[in-house]
C-alpha cells in the first residue's frame, strides 16, 4: 500500500511536470482586495491551529514542534505543515533542538530543553507572520541556523504591514471563539511607528466534554527611526490557561465507547472539574537597535528580557487509593478471574461515572480520614519559573559586491526555578512536606524530609513543597559567516563557537540525598562548535542545484544531564557532547507555472542523551531512566511541487520519505527517586530501531482553485505512514530478555509497535469582499476563511507511547498496554476578518 | 468617521476580552454527605451462623450489613484488609487496594452491600472477599474485592464511635471473638520477646511474639514487616494490649493497629504470687525432640519411649505414643517439677489432652508425696487424680483438645510431684496393640 502511494506520487510528479498552461500563478490582482490578502490570511488562519495539538496534550510525550509554515517561502513546509501536524510530523526526523526560531535575531530555543516555547507568543498570529525561513543548511543572514530549519521573526512596528483588523474565529477545536484586534500605524513623519494587537481566546466543552480554554495575548511595538538608526521596543505576551488531554488505552476506549474519552476530569457536585491544566505566561521585552554605521556596515543589537511562569496541574496523593479512574487495577483486564472480570465490567458499564474522577469522594476522604484533616489528595502545580536575559550583536559587512560577511556575538543567561506548589488542598486542612515514597524504604528516618533545612514543614494552599531547585544556565556564542556570490555559483560558510555553563542550585536539602541536594552543584562546562559550507549552482534563473554539509556539536540538554534534578544533583555517568554530521543536496525549479523543490539529506547523530521519569507503582516511586550514547541516523528525500493547471487551478504535491533509525546500543541506568543508588544498568538493544513519534513517510496532494483573488478553495489529501510508538527502553534490555518466561518469544516484547497509516482529507475556502469605501480612498474589507480538517470524520491515532512500566516477570506487554492520543474527528474553523 | 469606528471597536473588544479572560473560577468544596437510605438487614453474627465450615459462600440475597471500622491499613500492619464490627460480631474484609485507611478510616460507619461478594475461611478465620480463586483445586483461596467494585459494595456513612474493646481473659478467648477488637489485661511479652522489633522491617517478614498472661496462657502478637512501627522495640513491662483477635489453626493471635494499642506501663508480672503456681505450654521448645526441661523428668520405664515436643498447627505440645516401638510394654513418665503446696490454698490443676488413633493405651495423671525426684518413679507411691482425658479418636487426630477439668489439689500438702504416665504396647496383632498417641498441653496449677 505504501509503495502504491509512493508511486502514485511519482506518477503525479511526472504527469504534472509537463509545461503548464500560459497563465501566471498567484499574480492576478483585483482592485477589491489587497494583494497578499488571501494568501497571508489563509496562512494566519492555519498558523493558529498548527501548534495546537502540542499545546493540550500530556507531558508523557515530548513537546511536539511543528514543521514551519510561518514564512510561506518554503514550498514544502507551507504545503504540508498544517496537514501533517496531526501526526506530529517533524522534518527530517530531527529532534526539537535542531529547529530554531528567533525573534529579532535572538533564538527562542531554551537551553533547558531545546524547545521553542511557541505558546509564549501564541494567539498573536496577525503580527507574527513577518518571517524569514531557512530550510536545512540554507544560509541565512542572521545566525548559524539549524539542521532542521530556522525561522527569523521580525516584530518591528515599522516592518509590519499597516492595518486595522478585527478578527473573529469560531471553531469546534479546544477553543471555540477567538477575538483579535490589531492596529498597525504606518510610520509618521517624525520617524515613530506603532503597532499593537490584542487577542482573546476561549472555549468550554466541545468534542472533549471537559475542555476549557482561556487565553489573552497582547503585543505592543514602537519604533523610532533616527537617521541611520532604528530603535525598537517590543512587548508581547500570552497568558493562557487550558486543560490538557491524556493518552488512553484501547481498553478504556472500548469501556467508554468513545475515542474522546478523557480520564482527567470528573464531576464535583455535578459540575465538571478538570484535574489536568496548564498555565503559561512569559511576557517578553525586546529592545533592539539597528545602526547603519557605514553604507557597507550594519550593526544590529538586541536585548531580550523575559520572565514568567508556566505550570501544569495534576493530582497528588499519599496513602490513598489511586484517584485516576483509568488506573490499570480498576479495569476488567487486570483480573484473571473471569467472574470478577465480568463483575468489574458490568459495574463500569452500569456506572460510567466510575471512569471519571470522583471529586466528591476525594473531598470526603480529605475531611474524614483523619480528625486533623491532613490531605490525602491534593492538586499540585508543577511550576517552572524562568528568567532570561539575552544580548545579541551582529555586524553585517558587505565587503565587496561578491562577498558578504557577518559576525555575531551573543550572551545568554537563563535561570529556571522548578518547584511544586499546592493548588488546592481539596477540603483538607494541611499537608506535610514529606516524601512519602521514602517512607516505605527507610522507615522512621529523616529520608522522608523533602527539606532537611525545614523539617516537618506544614504546608497549605500556595505553599511550595516536594522539590525546589534552580537551574542556572548561561552561554557565550560567537559566529562568523561568509557568503560569496558569483555569476553561476554561490558559496557560503559559517562557523560558530559556544561555551555553555550548567549549574543546579538546590533550595531543599533532600532527606534521601542530604549531601548532594542543597546549594550549588559542581558546574558543567561545555565547549562546542558548528561549521557548515554550501554551494549553489545557478543553471539559470529558474534552475538551481545545491550541496551543503555541516558538522555540529552541541552540549547535552541540562534536562538530560541530571538524573533526577528534582531531588539531587547526581548526573549521568557518561556525559558527552551531542555530535551531528549532515549533508544535503537538492534541486529547485522556480518557473512561473511550475515550482519544484527536491532535497535529499543524510544526517548522523552521535552521543545524544535522554532522561525519562515516570511513576512506577512496582517501586511505588518516581523512577528515572537515564540514557546516554544514543545514536541516530536519518536519510531521506523531500519533494514538493506546485503546478498551475490553468489560471485558476493549482495542483500541489509533497512527499517526505525517510528512513530514521537509531544506531548502536545506548547505555542506560535506572534510578528511583528515593534510593541513592543505581538499581539497573546496561545497554539498550535498539540498533536499527525506527525513530518514533513521527511518520517516516508522508504524502500530500491538493488542488487549489482561485478566482480573481477573492475566492479560493482548497481540497487536499494527506497520507502518513511508517510511524512507530515511542518505546519503552526497559523492554529492550538484557535483563528483560533474560527474565522472559520460557514460552515467550523475545521478539514479542522488543518489536517496535507501529501506528496504523492515516489518510485524511482537508478542505479550506477563503472569500473576501469590500463592504464600504470612503471618500479618502480607504475601505472596509471583509474576509472569510473556512477550514475543515479531517473531512471523513475519522478519529485517527495521532500519537502515543508504550507505557514505561513493564511486567518484567510476566513478559506480558498487554499488562500495561500502549496509550494513544486520538484526533477529535472533523474539525472546522471559521474566521471572519474585518479590515478597517 | 473611520476613527470613531476604530475607537468603538477597540473599547468593545477590550470589554469582551475582560469578560472572556475572567479568572478560572475556583471550585467550592462539595456539600457534606447527607447520608443514605440503605439499612442493614442482617448482622455479622448471622453471617457466621450461616457459614458452613470449610465452604465458600456467595451472597445472593441482597444482604446488607453495617458496622464500624475497627482496623485498617493505616500503619500497614493490616494488608489490604479492613475489620468491621457491629454489636454482634466482627469480620475481616479483604480489599484489593492500598491506602484503604483514606476511604475507610477507623471509626467510620460502613454499610456493605454483600450481594455478589463471597465469604470463606482463611486459616480458620471467616472473611469477606470479592471472589474465590479455584485455579488450584487443592488450594483454593479468597480473592480480595477489586477496587473497581468498592463503590458498588461499600458505602461510608458517617463518623461513629469506635466500639470499646472487649476485656477478655485468656480463657474467654474463643471463636466467637474472631476479628473482634479485644483488650487483654495483666499481660506481658515473654522475657525472650522483650526489646525485640515488633516486625522484621528488613526482610519484610511477619513476626510473632509471645504474650504471656500473668495468670497463664499465651497469645501471639503478629506484626507485619511492612508495619510502620515494625522497627520499634517491644516493651518490657506488663499491662493491657488492645487489638484484633484472630486464630490461625489453633493458635490464638492478636494484631495491633498501632503501638499505642500496647499499654505496658507496669512492672513485669510477679509469678510467685498466689495466682499461678505453675504453667507450661511447651511453646518455647524445639519440636520433634525429647522433652528436656531441666526440673522436669522425662522417664521411659519400659519400652524406651520418651515424651516429645510436637508442633501441630503452630501449637506445640508434649506428645507420647507407643507406635513404632515394637515393644510389648511401653510405660513412660513425664513428671512436673516439684510443687510446694504449703504456701497456698485452693490449688487446682488443669491441662489439655488430645488423642490420635486411639486404640486403648492409657494416660494417667498421678500425684506423689514421696517421690524423691531421682529418676525411679516406680519406686514411689502415686495416687491417681481424677481428670478427663481425651479418647475416642479412633481413625485420626481428634479435632479438639479435651479439657481436663479443674482438679482439686487442696487435699494435698507439702512438696508434691505430678506425673503423666503412659501405658501402651506395640506388638502382636494389630487389634491388640495399644499405641494411642496422646498430646498434653497448657499444664497449669493455680491457687486462690
Amino acid at each position: 500500500m505504501r509503495i502504491l502511494f509512493f508511486f502514485f506520487g511519482l506518477i503525479q510528479t511526472v504527469v504534472f511536470a509537463q509545461p503548464p498552461p500560459k497563465l501566471e500563478l498567484l499574480k492576478s490582482k483585483n482592485q477589491w482586495v489587497d494583494s497578499n490578502l488571501d494568501k497571508d490570511g489563509w496562512k494566519y488562519f492555519q498558523d493558529q491551529y498548527t501548534n495546537e495539538s502540542s499545546l493540550n496534550e500530556g507531558d508523557e510525550e515530548s513537546t511536539f514542534i511543528p514543521s514551519l509554515l510561518q514564512s510561506g517561502k518554503d514550498l514544502f513546509s507551507s504545503l504540508t505543515g498544517f496537514s501533517f501536524s496531526i501526526r506530529r510530523f517533524r522534518m527530517k526526523g530531527l529532534s526539537n533542538r535542531y529547529f530554531s526560531q528567533s525573534i529579532h535575531e535572538i533564538s527562542m530555543n531554551q537551553l533547558s530543553d531545546g524547545n521553542i516555547p511557541w505558546v509564549n507568543w501564541g494567539g498573536l498570529n496577525e503580527v507574527t507572520s513577518n518571517n524569514q525561513y531557512a530550510a536545512g543548511l540554507k544560509d541565512n543572514e542572521f545566525q548559524f541556523g539549524a539542521l532542521g530549519n530556522a525561522v527569523f521573526m521580525q516584530l518591528n512596528a515599522s516592518k509590519l504591514f499597516p492595518q486595522t483588523t478585527v478578527s473573529l474565529n469560531l471553531s469546534n477545536r479546544n477553543y471555540h471563539q477567538r477575538f483579535a484586534f490589531t492596529k498597525v500605524w504606518s510610520e509618521n513623519k517624525n520617524g515613530w511607528s506603532f503597532a499593537s494587537s490584542f487577542a482573546f481566546k476561549q472555549g468550554i466543552g466541545g468534542v472533549i466534554k471537559a475542555n476549557e480554554f482561556k487565553g489573552a495575548s497582547y503585543f505592543l511595538s514602537i519604533d523610532k527611526r533616527l537617521r541611520n538608526q532604528l530603535f525598537s521596543l517590543v512587548l508581547l505576551g500570552n497568558r493562557q490557561v487550558n486543560t490538557r488531554a491524556a493518552a488512553i488505552t484501547q481498553e478504556v476506549v472500548q469501556l467508554a465507547n468513545s475515542k474522546q474519552y478523557q480520564p482527567v476530569w470528573g464531576y464535583q457536585s455535578s459540575k465538571i472539574r478538570n484535574a489536568s491544566w496548564q498555565f503559561n505566561h512569559h511576557p517578553m521585552l525586546i529592545l533592539s537597535h539597528e545602526f547603519n554605521l557605514h553604507e557597507k556596515i550594519k550593526q544590529v543589537s538586541t536585548l531580550l528580557l523575559s520572565s514568567g511562569e508556566k505550570y501544569t496541574t495534576a493530582l497528588d496523593w499519599y496513602n490513598a487509593i489511586d484517584p485516576r479512574p483509568d488506573y490499570y487495577r480498576y479495569l476488567p483486564s487486570f483480573y484473571s478471574d473471569s467472574l470478577l472480570k465480568q463483575n468489574v465490567l458490568s459495574q463500569i458499564q452500569l456506572n460510567p461515572s466510575q471512569l471519571q474522577i470522583d471529586w466528591d469522594q476525594l473531598y470526603w476522604i480529605n475531611q474524614n480520614s483523619t480528625s486533623d484533616k491532613r490531605a490525602r489528595y491534593l492538586l499540585e502545580d508543577r511550576v517552572e519559573q524562568s528568567k532570561k536575559i539575552v544580548l545579541n550583536t551582529r555586524y553585517r559587512i558587505q565587503l565587496t559586491n561578491q562577498l558578504l560577511i557577518s559576525f555575531q556575538g551573543q550572551y545568554r543567561k537563563e535561570a529556571y526555578t522548578y518547584f511544586k506548589r499546592i493548588n488546592d488542598l481539596l477540603g483538607a486542612a494541611y499537608s506535610m512536606n514529606w516524601n512519602h515514597f521514602a517512607e516505605d524504604n527507610l522507615p522512621n528516618s529523616t529520608a522522608i524530609q523533602n527539606d532537611l533545612n525545614h523539617p516537618n514543614q506544614i504546608v497549605g494552599q500556595g505553599d511550595t513543597f516536594g522539590y525546589s531547585y534552580k537551574m542556572l544556565l548561561s552561554q557565550w556564542l560567537i559566529m562568523s559567516q561568509a557568503l560569496y556570490t558569483m555569476p553561476k555559483f554561490d558559496f557560503n560558510a559559517a562557523i560558530e563557537y559556544t561555551s555553555t555553563l550548567y549549574q543546579r542550585e538546590g533550595n531543599y536539602r533532600n532527606g534521601v540525598f542530604p549531601q548532594n541536594s542543597y546549594g550549588l552543584s559542581e558546574p558543567n562546562y561545555f565547549n562546542n562548535g558548528q561549521i557548515k559550507v554550501g554551494v549553489i549552482y545557478k543553471l539559470n534563473g529558474r534552475n538551481y542545484f545545491y550541496f551543503r554539509t555541516a558538522f555540529s556539536s552541541k552540549p547535552p540538554l541540562v534536562n538530560d544531564l541530571y538524573i533526577s534534578p528534582r531531588i539531587s544533583s547526581l548526573k549521568q555517568l557518561d556525559i558527552s557532547n551531542e555530535r551531528a554530521y549532515m549533508a544535503e543536496a537538492g534541486y529547485i525549479l522556480n518557473a512561473p507555472k511550475l515550482k519544484i523543490t527536491l532535497n535529499g539529506y543524510w544526517i548522523n547523530i552521535y552521543n545524544a542523551m535522554d532522561v525519562m521519569s515516570f511513576y512506577h507503582d512496582g517501586y511505588r516511586n518516581l523512577v528515572n531512566y537515564a540514557l546516554s550514547d544514543i545514536g541516530s541516523k536519518m536519510v531521506g528525500l523531500e519533494f514538493s511541487m506546485a503546478v498551475s493547471l490553468n489560471g485558476r487551478v493549482t495542483f500541489n504535491s509533497a512527499i517526505s520519505a525517510g528512513k530514521f533509525v537509531y544506531h548502536g546500543r545506548p547505555n542506560y541506568i535506572v534510578m528511583a527517586d528515593n534510593e541513592p543508588y543505581i538499581s539497573e544498568k546496561g545497554f539498550l538493544y535498539i540498533d536499527q530501531f525506527p525513530v518514533t513519534g513521527l511518520p517516516q513517510l508522508a504524502l500530500y496532494n491538493g488542488f487549489t482553485y482561485r478566482s480573481n483573488s477573492n475566492l479560493f478553495l482548497n481540497l487536499s489529501s494527506s497520507y502518513m505512514g511508517n510511524q512507530w510508538l515511542s518505546f519503552n527502553p526497559i523492554r529492550r534490555t538484557y535483563d528483560a530478555a533474560q527474565n522472559l518466561p520460557i514460552h515467550l518469544d523475545v521478539d514479542q516484547i522488543t518489536r517496535p509497535n507501529n501506528l496504523p497509516n492515516a489518510f485524511i482529507l482537508d478542505f479550506s475556502a477563503g472569500y473576501s469582499c469590500r463592504i464600504k469605501k470612503f471618500r479618502d480612498g480607504s475601505a472596509y474589507y471583509l474576509q472569510f476563511f473556512l477550514g475543515v480538517n479531517n473531512l471523513m470524520n475519522q478519529s485517527i491515532i495521532t500519537g502515543g507511547y508504550e507505557q514505561l512500566r513493564f511486567d518484567l516477570p510476566g513478559g506480558d506487554v498487554n499488562k500495561f498496554p500502549n496509550k494513544y492520543y486520538y484526533s477529535l474527528g472533523t474539525l472546522y474553523s471559521l474566521s471572519v476578518k474585518c479590515k478597517l | 468617521m473611520k476613527w470613531i469606528v476604530i475607537t468603538k471597536t477597540f473599547f468593545v473588544s477590550s470589554l469582551l476580552g475582560i469578560l472572556l479572560i475572567a479568572c478560572i473560577k475556583k471550585f467550592d468544596a462539595p456539600p457534606l454527605y447527607t447520608g443514605t437510605n440503605l439499612k442493614a438487614n442482617t448482622s455479622i453474627k448471622s453471617l457466621y451462623d450461616s457459614h458452613l465450615a470449610g465452604n465458600y459462600e456467595k451472597f445472593m440475597d441482597n444482604e446488607i450489613i453495617t458496622g464500624v471500622v475497627t482496623a485498617n491499613d493505616a500503619n500497614d500492619n493490616f494488608y489490604k484488609t479492613i475489620v468491621l464490627q457491629d454489636s454482634t460480631a466482627a469480620i475481616s474484609i479483604r480489599m484489593d487496594g492500598f491506602g484503604l485507611s483514606a476511604n475507610y478510616p477507623l471509626g467510620i460507619r460502613l454499610i456493605i452491600k454483600l450481594n455478589g461478594m463471597w465469604m470463606g475461611e482463611y486459616g480458620g478465620m471467616l472473611q469477606l472477599a470479592g471472589g474465590v480463586d479455584r485455579s488450584d483445586p487443592l488450594f483454593t483461596e479468597l480473592i480480595p474485592v477489586p477496587a473497581a467494585l468498592f463503590s458498588k459494595h461499600f458505602v461510608a456513612v458517617s463518623k461513629d464511635i469506635i466500639p470499646m474493646p472487649l476485656d477478655v481473659t485468656y480463657n474467654q478467648l474463643n471463636d466467637s471473638l474472631h476479628s473482634r477488637l479485644v483488650r487483654l489485661n495483666n499481660i506481658e511479652f515473654d522475657i525472650k520477646d522483650t526489646a525485640k522489633f515488633f516486625g522484621d522491617a528488613i526482610n519484610k517478614l511477619t513476626t510473632s511474639h509471645s504474650l504471656k498472661f500473668c495468670g497463664g496462657g499465651t497469645v501471639y502478637l503478629r506484626t507485619s514487616g511492612f508495619a510502620s512501627f515494625a522497627s520499634i522495640r517491644t516493651p518490657k513491662g506488663s499491662g493491657s494490649i488492645t487489638g484484633i483477635y484472630s486464630e490461625f489453626g489453633s493458635q490464638r493471635q492478636l494484631m495491633i493497629r498501632d503501638t499505642s494499642d500496647v499499654q505496658f506501663n507496669q512492672n513485669r508480672c510477679v509469678f510467685n504470687g498466689p495466682s499461678v503456681l505453675f504453667f507450661e505450654d511447651f511453646e518455647q521448645y524445639t519440636p520433634n525432640q525429647s522433652i528436656a526441661i531441666p526440673p522436669w523428668s522425662n522417664i521411659a520405664e519400659s519400652g524406651k519411649q520418651f515424651y516429645q515436643v510436637q508442633s501441630f498447627q503452630n501449637n506445640r505440645v508434649a506428645s507420647i505414643t507407643a507406635l513404632g516401638t515394637n515393644e510389648t510394654t511401653v510405660v513412660s513418665w513425664l513428671i512436673l517439677p516439684a510443687i510446694q503446696l504449703n504456701n497456698s490454698t485452693g490449688e487446682q490443676l488443669s491441662f489439655l489432652t488430645r488423642d490420635a488413633f486411639d486404640n486403648g493405651a492409657g494416660l494417667q495423671i498421678l500425684i506423689s508425696n514421696n517421690y524423691d525426684g531421682k529418676g525411679q518413679p516406680w519406686n514411689a507411691r502415686w495416687f491417681s487424680l481424677n481428670a478427663t482425658i481425651a479418647k475416642g479418636a479412633i481413625g485420626g487426630i481428634s479435632s479438639v483438645f479435651t479439657k481436663s477439668g479443674n482438679i482439686n489439689l487442696s487435699n494435698y500438702a507439702g512438696l508434691v510431684h505430678i506425673a503423666f504416665k503412659y501405658t501402651g504396647s506395640d506388638t502382636g496383632p494389630l487389634a491388640s496393640r495399644k499405641n494411642t498417641n496422646y498430646w498434653v498441653d497448657d499444664v497449669k496449677i493455680t491457687a486462690q
